[in-house]
């Protein structure tokens, strides 16, 4: 059954206006990588070359921008949106078990969301490294590592945001204060504060190659991720998502929908 | 059969519903009272949205909240304007059958079916976001009774259906009761529920007024004047055909807002003329709704 809710909503949310809202949002990255590789000829001579931007793109506009984004809209999307626009209603009479619901539905939103932000990666990479001949191949396993942990940070956040949107009102006031504000607020604090936040351990899986090669605007990357081990941190976000899911599948079992009006 | 007893729901402090107690019987049952009466509370309660406050609730010998397996057997028509409005009427009815776990074959089986008895399939490809508010109702009609439930709720099923329509449904409606299932209709209309039942549980401030056979409601709906108005582009054709009708005791026009509020004492003759009406003389009607004031007059009346 599980498979069958997830191809529905797989199949509706491609029909959403913010799916393709997001869709638009996904290609800011890949516009800038165009203009980037435009203005090669301005670069020559420099100490930078063009493919050397792919971790900064990375890094502030997936990792910093539309990462949060896509997990606060995700998230909102798995039950709220729902309840807002009154068609929770439909869902609710469907002789389902609710876990199941959310399950299916988490399951189509990570993979709808995932594969755009992944093909929106791809499409920067290869952009950006267009032409710097067997440095593409080269490169790919650091694509592969950054989708890696786009996704992961993908399904963590989207449990999160779900899980909040399964319980209260407006979750996306709060999404945009946790990941623009608090996130970005105690990641330069001492002290063990900053692991309560999803970032700290998307950043200590961030690719490093390009330590060694900091120049320009990589510059204004901070060089001390490593603050918690690769294998913990995948385990930290596989288990928040774990957390966070099951509680929404816990609140939408038992909460009464039928009181809210959005 | 659906049992409530002395049941009750609170909102923190509010009381939405307070000691009610009934037994359905299957046919057709009217939950009659004001808007905000709590019909829609009740119904809510019924379709296992809501978890009651105090009482129990049990259809077909079965506590309904968070009972899955039982909603098989129920089918409920909200009175929320609300949609996923992206999709056609078919892939609505469709996608909904598909979440209830329906095969393939039994998906398109039932949504046809569902898409003829509504009167729906010639508009069935075209975007829910396109249609009017009489063709959402009869959309919302349908996915409420494609899977074929012996239990059927319709919260106010009727709002913004053209007179043809509402003449259709309320037959359908009779039909499924006379076919032995289980129908309850919330409307705050009188003369709607009474031509589709005698049975009425009377509701207001979310106290039980009545439940059964009340004749003496329907005696007090043919004393007590009802205002019914009408929207429609060919308004002044409208009024000059009812001026004269004997069932008609006043008329308001708005020419602005292209409506006219005629006050009539016979609202069952009013809206058999006002459908031979609209048949013959091919009016288009854009809206048909009765204001609530005069309905809370009768309410009070019976409450006194």
């Amino acid at each position: 059954m599980i498979k069958k809710l997830f191809n529905i909503f797989f199949w509706m949310e491609r029909k959403e206006r913010a799916f393709v809202w997001l869709g638009i949002l996904s290609a800011f990255p890949v516009i800038c990588a165009l203009f980037a590789q435009l203005a090669t000829p301005f670069l020559e001579g420099r100490e930078i070359a063009v493919y050397h931007l792919f971790p900064a793109f990375n890094f502030f506009l997936y990792l910093h921008f539309l990462l949060p984004v896509f997990g606060i809209f995700a998230g909102n999307a798995l039950i709220r949106e729902f309840a807002e626009k009154q068609t929770l209603v439909y869902l609710l009479m469907r002789p389902n078990p609710k876990w199941k619901l959310i399950v299916g539905r988490y399951l189509a939103l990570a993979a709808c969301y995932g594969s755009v932000i992944t093909v929106s990666l791809f499409l920067t990479y290869s952009i950006l490294n267009i032409t710097s001949g067997f440095a593409w191949v080269e490169g790919l396993s650091v694509f592969f590592q950054s989708a890696g942990v786009l996704l992961l940070g993908l399904a963590a956040y989207l449990s999160l945001f779900g899980f909040l949107g399964t319980w209260m009102k407006k979750p996306v006031i709060f999404g945009l204060f946790f990941t623009f504000g608090w996130e970005n607020f105690v990641a330069s604090w001492p002290g063990n504060i900053k692991y309560f936040t999803i970032i700290h351990y998307l950043h200590s899986l961030f690719p490093t190659f390009f330590k060694t090669e900091s120049i320009g605007l990589l510059k204004l990357i901070p060089q001390s991720f490593h603050l918690v081990h690769d294998g913990i941190a995948v385990m930290v976000l596989i288990l928040l998502t774990i957390v966070f899911t099951g509680l929404s599948c816990l609140i939408f079992s038992e909460k009464e929908y039928g009181s809210e009006r959005g | 059969m659906i049992e409530a007893r002395r049941l009750s729901k609170w909102y923190g402090p509010v009381i939405g519903l307070n000691d009610i107690s009934f037994t359905l019987e299957p046919g057709v049952t009217g939950f009659l009272g004001p808007n905000g009466a709590g019909k829609s509370t009740l119904l809510k309660l019924l379709t296992g949205m809501l978890k009651p406050s105090k009482g129990d609730l049990l259809l077909n010998g079965q506590v309904v909240w968070n009972n899955y397996e039982l909603l098989k057997e129920i089918g409920y028509c909200p009175e929320t304007d609300a949609f996923w409005q992206y999709l056609t009427g078919r892939e609505f009815i469709r996608v909904l059958l598909q979440l209830s776990g329906y095969s393939a074959g039994d998906v398109e089986v039932y949504t046809e079916r569902a898409l003829q008895t509504v009167h729906m399939t010639e508009h069935a490809e075209k975007r829910i976001g396109g249609y009017s508010k009489g063709m959402r109702q009869r959309i919302k009609l349908a996915q409420a009774i494609a899977h074929t439930p012996q239990i059927i709720f319709l919260d106010e099923p009727l709002n913004g259906m053209d007179p043809i329509g509402r003449k259709q449904t309320i037959e359908l409606i009779k039909t499924w009761g006379l076919e032995g299932r289980t129908v309850v209709v919330s409307s705050h209309i009188l003369h709607e529920v009474e031509e589709m039942t005698d049975r009425i549980l009377l509701i207001n401030h979310g106290r039980q007024i009545a439940f059964g056979n009340i004749y003496e409601i329907r005696e007090l709906i043919e004393t007590h004047p009802l205002k019914v108005t009408i929207r429609s582009k060919q308004v002044r054709h409208l009024a000059a055909k009812l001026m004269d009708a004997e069932d008609v005791l006043g008329m308001e026009f708005d020419r602005d807002k292209n409506q006219i509020t005629v006050e009539t004492n016979k609202p069952k003759i009013f809206h058999e003329r006002l459908t031979t009406l609209v048949l013959n003389d091919k009016i288009q009607i854009e809206a048909l709704w009765s204001p609530d004031e005069d309905l809370e007059a009768v309410y009070d009346y019976l409450v006194k």
